[in-house]
């Protein structure tokens, strides 16, 4: 079963609040949104596998722990997704970046993929889904979907907020995907939007609102 | 066994994981793109040792797509290939790949006696020979020379077409592109029929390294070096020059490498004046000497006007008439010169002012009203030098704007008669002639001054004055091969200290000195550098640099004093004046046998808490007896470093398929660039910009559709270079698919 992560660290909770303030800038969301990722990559890498490695210190020789290179991919949901590519890669510089892209199909409501690319060793990496929202769940759960069609194996999801019926719909959907959140919100609104929330974090980023 | 295996297996991956780290902070993006894109294509590549040409052939065969151009023997260790970029970047064992530069040629009676050209010819050397150059060959790398001129062809010793490929130096001759600066240069030095160069008995050998319009590259002026070097010539004249500053291309590199096989190198130290850091290589190399120009005595015409205090400085247009008048000339107001507004000016001097009409057509139209002179003010703040396009038979000048508003206000008033006055102005610095320090090095560089302003010499077909830092070049190199007659055993270090230990420091026209990194140790006398009995080595201290950061600095440097006469002697080191922030520490005094040399430390302690001057320059005097040396000294307090880029940000514009990116340059860029790799590979897969000479600020870019790259994901680095640091902001970028 799937487990869901809340990171109430002060300094994500502190930074958080001033990404949900309208008044905050696109610069300034856009730098917020960054440093909330480079904190939550610090959180989300806590179980990475570690191996001994000997090392010569200037006193006598120790046995000390090292990374056990551990092959990551990172994927962020297109568009808002890529505000926070630079913030993990800070922490993760070894990572290759994947995309997925989707659309609502004005028809059925359901998402369809228009753009994905993911790193050529798919099997091998441990991945990380990121989006700033997790509102419905709906594109979250179809772009882990197209991950999986495509041979990944180890997936975490991470999101800056989170409504409960997204978290539910993407438990339910992907009980082996791990869920990292720095803030579950109070519920959707009947425009789907997460109340409080941030309002569109992709418009918010690349100030096209 | 399994559990090695597993081992293994992890140390494998952790291997990857690590060597991926290292990709992705060390991405590394090729040059960015030049406006000329055929230059771009050949590259200089440096080896560590030199290689035989089937060596680099065996070497370059896995790369079918690169050509071997160039082998150098001598210059450098190296050779020049051509091929596409990306290739050129991957060539193996290469220490490092420049894009070649290039290079341009930077555009005599009196100024050879002032530097004491004619009465070093009553000193004879140790065969008895007058000093002119006897016996010694002055390589002269330019556009060529006309050997069949018939002040040149005495003392033309033959030479190299590294332009043709063949053995005939001969200028470029025919319609457009046509050269003649080498010929002026070779002339300077060396002319010898109805002008006389510094050293008209020295033997001249041509480098045509410099093609049509006086433009070369990088490989055409290092192939010169390499066959000036195997040639073995005594001195080598380089009068041209780029605007790098910086220590360390691969032609400054192979100068100091000719150095060191004995060959005098000058250089000249570029035309980017009169703003410090504009020296330009290869006026940068540390062994050459670099060459400022200085003005020749020049009779400047100033006027005077009863009702001003000040006298008026003209400023004689480019092909204008000497400027001669001799008694009191009434002065008219003639508009801006158009033919209807130059009224009664019979034998009368007209102000214009400049704008609408060329200077040439306001000139004829005061001629025609029979005016005697002519003064166009500027209408824009400041001075300007202008050019005649025909020879007209009356003098013209150029004022200032406020100079020539207040006349014209006086003129509106009350009739005005002005007198003119010859003044004799010498050595001063030119205003064109680039300036020091080399950035990285803290060296001094020019090194000296020479006359560079109005220099008559030889071209092909006549003669022509022309001025330049490259006019200025050729008066040391000539210096220089005098030097070598007079004591042949000499070698280069020593023949540059005699120039600058016995350059006089010169003045500004309000009698302030030039900085030490504007004019070096000063303007070169020749007969004192010949006969002095004292050398100091090297001629010009330097001190580095320090931060503000650091606390008490000693900085020390050493010079090789070397006493060349017959008899001891005493030195003593004048006390340099007081400063706050700064103490000197050296001998006062000491003593040197005949042919006896010592080394002496010089050191320099800073407070950089009380010291806060940014460049820190003056001269050490040493004296023997009557006679003082200067040594030129430079210390430079480092600017904090500041990060030459911030606060990238790449979205997608208003118009669909449109992206603007933004980005803040502190201090603005020399060069910029968004380079993208692929996120996969981390291949690099072009620029999605990139400029040169940004300005500072936040610049702000709208990319249409056709600029974009394909579709996807990319890394991308967005890098700033200025004053040789380039810092970089690596980030990801995503181009939408059109669907979206």
């Amino acid at each position: 079963m799937a487990k869901v992560y809340v990171f109430d660290h002060p300094l994500i909770q502190h930074k958080l609040t001033f990404i949900r303030d309208k008044n905050t800038g696109t610069k300034e969301f856009r730098e917020l949104v960054d440093e909330v990722a480079t904190l939550m990559a610090f959180e989300i890498t806590r179980d990475m596998p570690l191996e001994d490695m000997e090392v010569e210190t200037p006193v006598q020789k120790t046995t000390s722990k090292v990374l056990a290179g551990k092959k990551m991919g990172l994927v962020p949901i297109l568009r808002a997704g890529i505000g926070m590519v630079d913030g993990i890669l800070k922490l993760i510089p070894a990572a290759k970046v994947g995309h997925v892209g989707l659309y609502r199909d004005p028809k059925t409501l359901m998402p369809v993929e228009y753009y994905v690319k993911l790193p050529s060793d798919v099997e091998e990496r441990d991945f990380i889904v990121v989006d700033p929202m997790l509102a419905t769940g709906g594109s979250a759960i179809e772009a882990i979907r197209s991950l999986k069609t495509r041979g990944a194996k180890h997936i975490k999801f991470m999101c800056l907020i989170a409504a409960p019926e997204g978290v539910e719909a993407l438990k339910e959907a992907h009980p082996d995907v791990d869920i990292y959140i720095a803030a579950l919100d109070e519920k959707l609104n009947d425009h789907g939007y997460i109340v409080p929330g941030l309002g569109d974090a992709g418009d918010r980023l690349f100030g096209t609102k | 066994m399994r559990n090695i295996l597993y081992l293994t297996v992890m140390l494998l991956v952790l291997q990857l994981g690590v060597s991926q780290a290292v990709a992705t902070s060390k991405l590394t993006h090729p040059p960015i793109p030049k406006q000329d894109k055929s230059v771009e294509k050949v590259a200089i590549v440096l080896t560590e040792d030199f290689e035989s040409q089937q060596e680099i052939e065996k070497r370059l065969e896995k790369h079918p797509e690169v050509k071997l151009r160039r082998v150098f023997k001598h210059a450098i260790p190296g050779y020049s290939v051509e091929g596409p970029l990306q290739a050129l970047e991957n060539i193996p064992e290469a220490k490092q790949v420049t894009p070649v530069q290039s290079y341009r040629a930077e555009a005599t009676a009196t100024n050879i006696e002032l530097i004491g050209g004619e009465r070093v010819r009553g000193i004879l050397d140790s065969k008895g020979h007058r000093l002119s150059g006897k016996g010694v060959t002055v390589g002269v790398i330019d556009t060529g020379i006309d050997y069949e001129h018939p002040d040149l062809h005495r003392n033309f010793g033959g030479g190299h077409d590294l332009v043709d490929g063949d053995k005939d130096p001969m200028e470029t001759k025919g319609v457009g592109g046509s050269t003649l600066h080498g010929t002026h240069v070779s002339g300077i030095i060396a002319a010898n029929g109805r002008i006389t160069g510094v050293a008209p008995d020295a033997k001249i050998i041509g480098y045509r390294a410099l093609g049509p319009g006086g433009t070369g590259t990088t490989e055409q002026v290092l192939a010169a070096i390499d066959q000036a070097i195997e040639d073995k010539v005594d001195v080598l004249n380089l009068s041209l020059g780029n605007e790098i500053n910086g220590p360390d291309l691969p032609i400054s590199l192979a100068i100091n490498n000719a150095v060191e096989k004995g060959i005098v190198a000058v250089t000249s130290s570029g035309n980017s004046g009169p703003n410090r850091w504009t020296v330009g290589s290869p006026g940068t190399a540390a062994k050459a000497i670099s060459v400022g120009a200085s003005t020749p005595p020049l009779k400047v015409p100033y006027l005077s006007v009863s009702s001003q205090a000040d006298r008026i400085k003209l400023q004689p247009l480019m092909g204008s008439e000497k400027w001669e008048l001799d008694r009191s000339i009434e002065i008219v107001d003639g508009g801006i010169g158009r033919a209807n507004e130059i009224k009664n000016a019979e034998g009368k001097m007209v102000l214009v002012k400049r704008g609408t009409l060329t200077f040439t057509q306001k000139a004829k139209n005061a001629a025609k009203a029979g005016a005697v002179g002519v003064i166009i003010f500027n209408n824009t703040a400041g001075s300007f030098i202008g050019n005649l396009e025909e020879k007209l038979d009356l003098p013209v000048a150029s004022i200032t704007l406020a100079e020539g508003e207040q006349l014209r206000k006086t003129l509106k008033k009350t009739q005005e008669f002005a007198r003119l006055d010859l003044v004799e102005e010498q050595d001063q610095l030119a205003d064109f002639s680039s300036r020091g320090p080399v950035t990285v090095t803290w060296d001094i560089k020019p090194d000296v001054v020479a006359p560079g302003v109005a220099i008559e010499s030889t071209v092909p077909g006549g003669y022509l004055a022309l001025q330049g830092t490259s006019m200025a070049a050729p008066h040391v190199a000539g210096a220089a091969a005098l030097i070598k007659q007079a004591h042949p055993k000499w070698n280069p270090e020593q023949i540059k200290a005699a120039l600058m230990n016995t350059a006089l420091p010169i003045q500004d026209e309000t009698g302030k000195g030039y900085r030490t990194y504007e004019q070096g140790a000063g303007r070169i006398q020749v007969e004192e550098a010949v006969k002095t009995e004292t050398l100091v080595m090297p001629g010009s201290l330097q001190f580095g640099r320090f931060r503000l950061s650091d606390h008490h600095h000693r900085h020390t440097t050493v010079v090789d004093v070397q006493n060349h006469s017959t008899e001891s002697k005493r030195y003593s080191f004048a006390i340099p004046k007081h400063e706050d922030g700064i103490e000197w520490e050296m001998p006062m005094s000491f003593e040197l046998e005949a042919g006896e040399s010592k080394k002496v430390e010089i050191s320099m302690l800073i407070d950089p808490d009380v010291f806060k001057g940014k460049i820190h320059d003056g001269y050490l005097t040493l004296n023997e007896g009557s006679n003082q040396i200067n040594l030129p000294y430079l210390y430079v307090l480092e600017e904090p470093d500041y990060p030459r880029i911030m606060g990238f940000a790449f979205a997608p514009a208003d118009k669909p398929g449109h992206y603007r990116y933004e980005v803040y340059l502190p201090g603005g860029a020399e060069e910029f660039g968004i380079a993208l790799f692929d996120p996969e590979s981390y291949r690099f897969v072009g620029f999605l910009d990139a400029r040169r000479n940004v300005k500072k600020g936040l610049l702000e870019v709208e990319l249409s559709p056709e600029e974009m790259p394909a579709e996807g994901g990319y890394l991308a680095k967005v890098f700033a270079k200025k004053a040789n640091q380039e810092d970089r902001i690596d980030t990801h970028l995503f181009i939408f698919p059109e669907e979206q």
